[in-house]
């Protein structure tokens, strides 16, 4: 693992592999590569912890600010990328979230979720998220607590979980087998500017790396994989315009279109009928993995209601109205200052109450000491000093009140897009703009959701959904895109003209150039993405292993150097020195 | 007409199995002469052999036609032992087959696939005792090397009943990067299949041979699958602080305690089992032993972990009421 401002400036570099971006994607390549005798450099922009110059490099603009959390938020520029902040949930997509819905214009994927599967077994691994096992009885045994006892729906599964990572911090946890491989070089502070296309575009004939400290290197390499999340995989492909004048992969104006985050939000208030029989928190599976049940609105059900994929879990009340009258969400309301920014943004709804509602969370907190002590005590132990941790605050309401906490699949959007925008960050690259829009489908989504719950909890009587279904849009959009999701930018099709990567997330048009991101699904599913964007990273390391077999049996050989006095360094010169 | 095969150790955990299996064949007669440990004359009796003397064990391997030499004991013991054993062999008018238990420690720290090439690298102690072992019969022509992995079963005192003691107390559990290490576990009744097939085996003089199971799993999944056939489930999780705690202050304190115990001429084993650094840095070793030379001239062979290891924990008597009580 080097520092790339410790090598000599104008130094070029060179590998059979480049990985640029060392997260959760970057990560998972290389380990795949780790033995394989290919050279594999895996370039990161930060060290190995966060520092403010290079998650400076992330701001940019946003259309609206109350849509769109700022660019520098949610991501981490460092080793181990945002899996150094992410919450751990784990997710495979589901069997229709790959299929072309009629009702859903821009759907489908180029291969199903059997092509996935060997690779979400292996990223479930990755995540310590223990076997790849969703049904709650292959993952809890069959004497497992219902969700809601006597539910039984056609349009909703209680019958599916999300596990959870530790949450594993890909840079730490898998630091020692990069360091121990002797075919990866891992090149810190390493930032990459631009790729540089052969003559005729179809090929990545080198990057620029620069750093802070203005050193700017040179790469060489058979295959490049850009592995730089759904935005600044954007950012590279529209600031490399040496031969293509719109950016690589850009022909027909695709890159960055079809931006899409998640709908989420909580709305309504549920009461249960028989609320010994609901559980809403937690479960163990044997291998002591968190997992949790979830209503998970079904392909049937989806196709029936023309709506997208849509999960919702039972939640506690709305934090921010002292109403609840709990103590420990009142004191995580006063604590809000304390919460990082990705987790707090649910205690920042805009609602001020001034000092009056302060004073009532400060009620709520006096009058429930016992409960806050108990609260902290079990974070201590559960949260704050385990490697697994606990994975969020579950609280059982007084009055068995629950609100519902839904999580939904954005429809895919040609006008919802990040471009450059203006100004230029410390290394000269364009800052990014992001336009992010939500469509009539992703409000109906929720909308249909959400009233189908209530009436299929109603019809089984075993509770009751209250909500104002004219809220459904306002409440959806409340918190605006969820954060840290960046899903569609680079799609993956077979048309040239409506994706930018093909089914092996080859750039159209350029040989050499992949990218294994969350850019590339083409829909969102209501699954968090970490899961999938590394089953893709898998697949994609695969390929290129196949690649470079066929390549070596050919004879393949590597362009030589354009200029015979550059000294290129190997990347096994730079493990081995 | 039968064999006449030597087992030096014939008392310990290996050894006893491969009586057991000896006895079960017709073409060979085992001979377990007992043992007394050199720094115990105290305990010598009639027919006693200390196996760190090579007029005794001279004496003991007259006219057999093989010797299995799996003597355990202190580094010092087990060096003394493969010197005492090789030169008594090579005086003999006929020397006899030596089938040597060495162990996969004499590959130090080395990781990746690890094939009987493999430059030999002990730093000291046990391992270096090994590697001692091994260039004494590297002199001796009629040698046959082999080095096991980490050696379970039924009454394995390290790899089995230690392990679910551990696991029934929290104390290990899933380790996260620091379990991520090759598990090379070989079932003890493997390790007699291969013993056998090394005394009866053409051709395998001057051999060596890794032992393990093929694929091995990580410790990580060792641990869990010892854990399910417990019910010591869910796995816990254990940070690396508390790992920390366990083998630089607390494993430290045990030994003192346990060595203060036994010269007191109390039994020690009521106290808890300590977790020594050495046995960390095994847990995050990523070393896979290449078998692939076993199983083409051993006949090599690995019982399916899930039953070895339901057999290992059946086999003592804490693990079968732990499996009893589910």
């Amino acid at each position: 693992m080097l520092d790339a401002r410790d090598l000599p400036d104008g130094q070029l570099l060179s590998a059979d592999v480049c990985i640029v971006g060392a997260g959760a994607a970057g990560i998972s390549m290389a380990l795949e590569f780790a033995g394989s005798g290919l050279e594999v450099l895996l370039l990161e922009s930060g060290g190995a912890g966060h520092e403010k110059p290079t998650q400076a490099l992330y701001e940019g603009g946003v259309a609206d600010e109350r849509q769109h959390s700022p660019l520098h938020r949610y991501r981490e520029r460092r080793l181990g990328g945002s899996t150094t902040i992410w919450g751990g949930r784990c997710v495979p997509f589901d069997d229709i979230d790959f299929q072309a819905r009629t009702w859903m214009p821009h759907s489908g994927w180029p291969f199903g979720r059997g092509e996935l599967l060997p690779y979400y077994v292996r990223a479930n691994q990755l995540c310590e998220a223990g076997t790849f096992a969703y049904g709650a009885a292959e993952s809890l045994g069959s004497g497992a607590r219902p969700m809601i006892g006597g539910f039984q729906s056609t349009l909703f599964s209680a019958d599916g979980i999300e596990r959870f990572s530790c949450p594993t911090d890909f840079g730490r946890r898998y630091a020692d087998q990069l360091r121990a491989a002797r075919n990866i070089c891992v090149l810190l502070h390493a930032n990459v500017t631009a790729l540089r296309l052969d003559p005729a575009g179809t090929r990545v004939d080198g990057a620029t790396v620069r750093t802070l400290t203005g050193k700017s290197l040179g790469v060489r390499a058979g295959h490049f994989v850009l592995a730089t999340g759904g935005l600044e995989t954007v950012r590279l492909l529209l600031a490399s315009r040496d031969v293509h004048r719109n950016g690589i992969g850009n022909q027909y104006d695709v890159v960055g279109r079809y931006y899409m985050c998640h709908m989420a939000g909580t709305i309504g208030t549920l009461t249960f009928a028989r609320p010994e029989t609901v559980w809403h928190g937690y479960d163990v599976s044997v291998e002591g993995i968190y997992c949790r049940r979830r209503l998970a609105l079904t392909a049937a059900a989806q196709q029936q209601l023309q709506a997208g994929n849509f999960i919702a879990r039972l939640h506690h009340p709305r934090i921010t109205d002292p109403g609840h009258r709990t103590g420990l969400l009142s004191l995580l309301y006063l604590a809000k200052a304390f919460i990082p920014y990705e987790y707090a943004k649910r205690l920042h709804d805009g609602q001020g109450g001034g000092l009056l509602q302060v004073l009532a969370h400060v009620g709520n907190v006096l009058r429930d000491p016992f409960g806050t002590a108990a609260f902290l005590l079990h974070w201590l132990r559960y949260r704050t000093l385990p490697r697994r941790k606990f994975p969020s605050i579950i609280i059982k309401s007084r009055a068995d009140r629950y609100s519902l906490d839904f999580h939904a699949e954005q429809w895919p959007n040609p006008a919802s897009r990040v471009t450059l925008g203006s100004g230029h960050d410390a290394l000269g690259m364009p800052k990014l703009h992001v336009d992010w829009r939500y469509t009539a489908g992703d409000v109906v989504t929720v909308q249909r959701a959400v009233a189908a719950l209530a009436a299929e909890l109603r019809r089984c009587g075993v509770g009751q959904l209250d909500y104002d279904p004219a809220t459904v849009e306002s409440e959806m959009t409340r918190y605006g895109a969820y954060g840290g999701h960046h899903i569609g930018t680079t799609r993956m099709g077979g048309d040239p003209r409506s994706s930018v990567v093909d089914s092996d997330c080859r750039v159209h048009g350029v040989d050499n150039l992949f990218i294994a991101s969350s850019s590339v699904f083409p829909t969102s599913s209501q699954a968090n993405p970490t899961l999938t964007i590394i089953a893709l990273a898998l697949r994609l390391a695969a390929h290129l292993k196949k690649l470079d077999a066929r390549e070596r049996s050919a004879q393949f050989v590597a362009p030589p150097p354009t200029q015979a006095r550059e000294r290129v360094v190997r990347t096994r010169d730079l493990v081995h020195s | 007409m039968k064999q006449r095969i030597l087992v030096l150790g014939a008392g310990g955990f290996v050894g006893r199995r491969l009586m057991e299996n000896l006895a079960l064949v017709d073409w060979a007669t085992p001979l377990a002469p007992r043992h007394r440990a050199p720094a115990c004359p105290a305990q010598a009796g009639a027919g006693s052999l200390d196996a760190t003397d090579a007029r005794q064990l001279a004496a003991a391997m007259h006219g057999v036609d093989a010797v299995v030499n799996a003597v355990a004991g202190s580094p010092a013991t087990i060096a003394a032992n493969a010197k005492a054993l090789f030169a008594a062999a090579a005086a003999q008018a006929a020397p006899p087959r030596i089938v040597l238990l060495s162990s996969m420690a004499v590959y130090g720290p080395a990781t990746g696939v690890v094939d009987e090439h493999a430059p030999l690298n002990a730093g000291g102690g046990y391992a270096a005792a090994k590697v001692e072992s091994e260039r004494c019969a590297g002199r001796y022509p009629r040698a046959v090397i082999l080095r096991p992995g980490c050696v379970y079963g039924p009454h394995s005192r390290q790899w089995s009943d230690r392990i679910a003691g551990w696991l029934r107390t929290a104390r290990i559990g899933n380790l996260g990067d620091a379990g991520e290490g090759c598990c090379n576990l070989l079932h003890v009744d493997d390790l007699a299949g291969a013993i056998v097939a090394a005394l009866r085996r053409p051709a395998v003089e001057g051999e060596t041979f890794n032992l393990a199971v093929p694929a091995p799993p990580t410790w990580n999944e060792y641990f869990l699958l010892v854990a399910q056939a417990l019910g010591a489930l869910p796995l816990r999780s254990v940070p690396h602080l508390r790992l920390t705690f366990e083998s630089r202050l607390l494993a430290p304190l045990l030994k003192i305690a346990q060595r203060a115990t036994e010269s007191a001429g109390l039994d020690s084993r009521w106290l808890p089992e300590p977790i020594p650094p050495s046995l960390l840095r095994l847990f995050r070793q990523r070393i896979s032993l290449d078998t692939n030379k076993a199983r083409e001239l051993l006949g090599l062979r690995c019982t399916p972990l899930a039953e070895g290891i339901r057999a290992a924990l059946a086999g003592s008597p804490a693990g079968a009421a732990a499996m009893a009580a589910r």
